[in-house]
């Protein structure tokens, strides 16, 4: 899978209980977003914070790099044309006070990223009432993902073994498109299938809760 | 598309995060009694083609990046707009909790839209469409591609809504900054219409009976779909006549201060004004109609290319899957 | 009650709609804990038979006990019935893919007891209980994508076998199977006290497992006996485009 999640090295957030690390990241992006422009260097700290909740979690530097200059471009680009639109000091100092901003609560969710597991983000949804209905997609959609995923990657091979040759932008084009096709009719017969499954084992449509 | 934390406030994010909440709860009820038993599987696997599918890498004409699904109509031609508004959610809420992709705080605007614009306005938008281009499989690709393209552009509205709404008191001129981001959407929307038309004329080509039959008295009401479709579809027209509404900032402060933003204390909003580039005055609302109006033309043209595939063959198949109840 | 027949098949006929008929004039009676295999070529409707003795076909099963074909431990497999015959049966998919649907091994196995309304505790017994039955103790917390072909096939009958049917229906069970996992497979179902109803393409599973064999071609039993008997006869498995098993011929 193109998206890696899975934490590398020693990670002594994992232990701290899910509803903490969740509740953390979100405090963390919500002092960030009512901190006003002029206290910047409160924002700075708690980005520092970050950092070095991100040491604890034992997150690799060239991880955090890669994402964060994969994150940055949409935001410089909002900056920039902030910027570009009135540029004078304040315009200047409110870019780049939403630039800390987005950084910083960026870092809190890389950080929850590398700490929360699946497993625990479906605990925590249940135990905040979420329908059960919406926690088992969650879980088919995490089931199932991987295997669409090869499924694409084997259909992307085949299809690269007889184009014989470098094929064109629109060739790709139907290609992907194709691809995007055929995954979805084999995701929908396959879901046939499931269903078919479910019913053996006895589902009737409401999902439930272990009875105590 | 996705807005990242630290761009809107977290006022705007809980507000809108409500709003979708409630949309949301509302689609997991519709969509157990359209799809019965089958709602749950059929929706968890359309969450994992659309997630899948948001990172096929589709080349880009002329440019060095690629585009991407986002999936919104796809999903909602396919399942439904009550299934596919939970399978866009439950992708996205994976993806800013487990992939850091997309915020936290502002997971409730990206559900707000994505999944509830994107989905039930998308699919407002195709299955109005649909009724006035007759139920050919041709005619339900290009509704198709021009309901994601609109859908698209009406998302973009409700960001620029939502930032506005979120920085009232910036020191910039807002006017400007939202054709920025109505441009970029615009061009966004044209690269979505064009990947769903291509994914469901190929779709809809091997398998005619997964094309919708005529919807039944327990879906989504006409009149319901005809005003959601003509919601969605002004506000997709907003965005591209935003730099010239100038009675909207009186609207939005009254709405600031009914809902008790504090900030809005800026009158010009939206008015143009003099700017440091030497460019006509004005330039950016001609340029962003003409955008809007382009792309129209282009996404229509896609489209009909698109459903070339579908041959006066495949048409005439029976469409008798229930599959599809909106 | 404990005389009836597990299961009984009377004059069961099926097609498709759209009207290829796919099973037609089929008719047994299976006594309690049989090992039955149901052989035949590709598209004889083993599968489709198959699914008929849990209800998931025909989709929308007779109202009336009088038109009923398929009967389970002496009752009629009607709609009103459904729940208690899909608890009486269990049913293994083929691919293991279709049925491990939970993202940990754990929850699906939980699955059925849950959908039965059984109590936490004896849920969790039962997840323990049945993983010990495959021997994949430790598997608990794995996702299905770190398993490997054979251990998800396992999981899957472990999922099942957590609902404690008292008749086990199994398609294809050995099919993609090394031959270390197929034995491994082949043991864990000899230890079982279901009753068994298996189709499979595995000869030499048949010979290993099964005391009585099935063979439907056309829609049609076409032989019903003894697996030794019916599998060494060169000219029937000919005739149905099956070999006799190696071990079977003459040296």
């Amino acid at each position: 899978m193109p998206v890696e999640r899975a934490a590398t090295g020693d990670n002594l957030c994992r232990s701290w209980p899910a509803g903490i690390k969740l509740g953390l990241a979100v405090a963390v992006i919500v002092a960030a977003g009512l901190a006003p422009e002029e206290l910047w260097p409160a924002t700075a700290s708690l980005g520092v914070f970050v950092v070095a909740l991100h040491a604890l979690a034992g997150t690799s530097p060239r991880l955090l790099l890669r994402r964060t200059l994969q994150f940055l471009p949409m935001v410089i680009a909002i900056s920039f044309a902030a910027v570009i639109s009135r540029p004078d000091a304040d315009a200047a100092l409110w870019s780049a006070a939403l630039m800390l901003r987005c950084l910083v609560a960026f870092l809190a969710g890389l950080w929850l990223m590398q700490t929360l597991t699946a497993a625990e983000f479906l605990d925590v949804l249940s135990r905040w009432r979420v329908p059960a209905a919406l926690t088992v997609i969650l879980n088919f959609l995490l089931r199932y993902v991987a295997l669409l995923w090869e499924e694409h990657e084997r259909m992307l091979r085949a299809q690269r073994a007889r184009a014989g040759g470098p094929s064109g932008r629109w060739d790709q084009w139907q290609a992907a498109g194709e691809r995007l096709g055929l995954l979805l009719l084999r995701a929908l017969d396959r879901a046939e299938r499931v269903h078919r499954a479910m019913l053996a084992r006895g589902w009737t449509g409401e999902s439930r809760k272990p009875s105590p | 598309m996705h807005i990242r934390d630290g761009i809107l406030s977290p006022e705007v994010c809980l507000a809108a995060g409500a709003v979708a909440t409630a949309a949301v709860g509302y689609s997991l009820r519709r969509m157990r009694t359209s799809l019965d038993d089958r709602a749950v599987p059929l929706t968890g696997m359309m969450a994992a083609v659309v997630f899948a599918g948001q990172m096929v890498n589709f080349p880009l004409f002329g440019l060095p990046v690629s585009g991407h699904l986002l999936g919104g109509v796809l999903a909602a031609a396919v399942v439904g707009p009550w299934a596919g508004c939970v399978a866009l959610s439950v992708v996205l809420i994976v993806q800013s909790v487990l992939f850091a992709d997309g915020g936290l705080l502002s997971l409730g605007a990206n559900l707000l839209n994505m999944a509830v614009i994107g989905c039930w306005g998308g699919y407002a938008l195709f299955a109005t469409l649909r009724r006035w281009c007759g139920s050919s499989p041709r005619s339900a690709v290009l509704a198709a591609v021009v309901a994601a393209y609109v859908s698209v552009l009406a998302a973009a509205a409700l960001f620029c809504a939502e930032f506005a709404l979120s920085s009232g008191r910036a020191p910039f001129d807002l006017a400007q900054l939202t054709w920025w981001m109505v441009l970029y959407h615009a061009l966004i929307g044209i690269g979505e219409a064009a990947i769903t038309g291509a994914v469901l004329s190929f779709v809809w080509s091997r398998r005619p009976e997964l094309l919708s039959p005529a919807e039944t008295g327990t879906a989504w009401s006409q009149w319901g779909r005809f005003a959601t479709a003509g919601a969605v579809a002004a506000c997709a027209v907003a965005a591209i006549l935003s730099p010239w509404a100038s009675e909207w900032p009186d609207g939005l402060e009254s709405v600031g201060e009914r809902l008790g933003f504090n900030e809005l204390g800026v009158d010009r909003v939206w008015l143009l004004s003099d700017y440091a580039l030497p460019l006509p005055a004005g330039w950016e609302g001609w340029s962003v109609s003409a955008a809007g109006l382009l792309g129209t033309v282009v996404v229509l043209g896609v489209g009909w290319l698109l459903s070339l595939r579908l041959t006066p063959a495949t048409a005439t198949a029976p469409t008798t899957d229930s599959r599809h109840a909106g | 009650m404990s005389t009836a027949p597990a299961l009984e098949l009377r004059d069961l006929a099926f097609a498709y709609p759209g009207g290829r008929m796919v099973l037609s004039q089929i008719s047994a009676v299976v006594p309690p804990q049989t090992r039955l295999a149901v052989i035949g070529p590709s598209g004889a409707g083993k599968s489709t038979l198959l699914m008929h003795l849990n209800g998931l076909l025909p989709q929308t099963p007779v109202a009336d006990p009088r038109d009923c074909t398929v009967w389970i431990q002496g009752e009629p497999v009607v709609q009103s019935r459904l729940r208690t015959v899909r608890q009486t049966v269990g049913f293994v998919f083929q691919d293991p893919d279709d049925q491990l649907f939970a993202a940990t091994v754990e929850e699906d196995i939980a699955f059925g007891p849950k959908q039965l309304g059984i109590p936490r505790e004896e849920t969790a017994r039962r997840v323990t209980a049945c993983l010990e039955a495959v021997g994949l103790p430790d598997a608990r917390r794995m996702h299905p994508a770190q398993l490997s072909y054979g251990e998800r096939k396992r999981i899957c009958l472990a999922g099942v076998l957590a609902c404690e049917p008292q008749i086990l229906v199994l398609d294809e069970p050995s099919s993609n199977l090394d031959p270390r996992s197929r034995k491994q497979l082949a043991a864990i179902l000899r230890g079982l006290t279901a009753t068994l109803v298996i189709a499979t393409h595995d000869l030499d599973l048949v010979l290993d497992l099964c005391d009585r064999v099935l063979l439907l071609d056309h829609g049609r039993i076409q032989a019903d006996g003894d697996p030794e008997r019916l599998l060494s006869d060169p000219l029937l498995m000919d005739r149905h485009g099956l070999e006799v098993p190696w071990r079977l011929r003459p040296r």
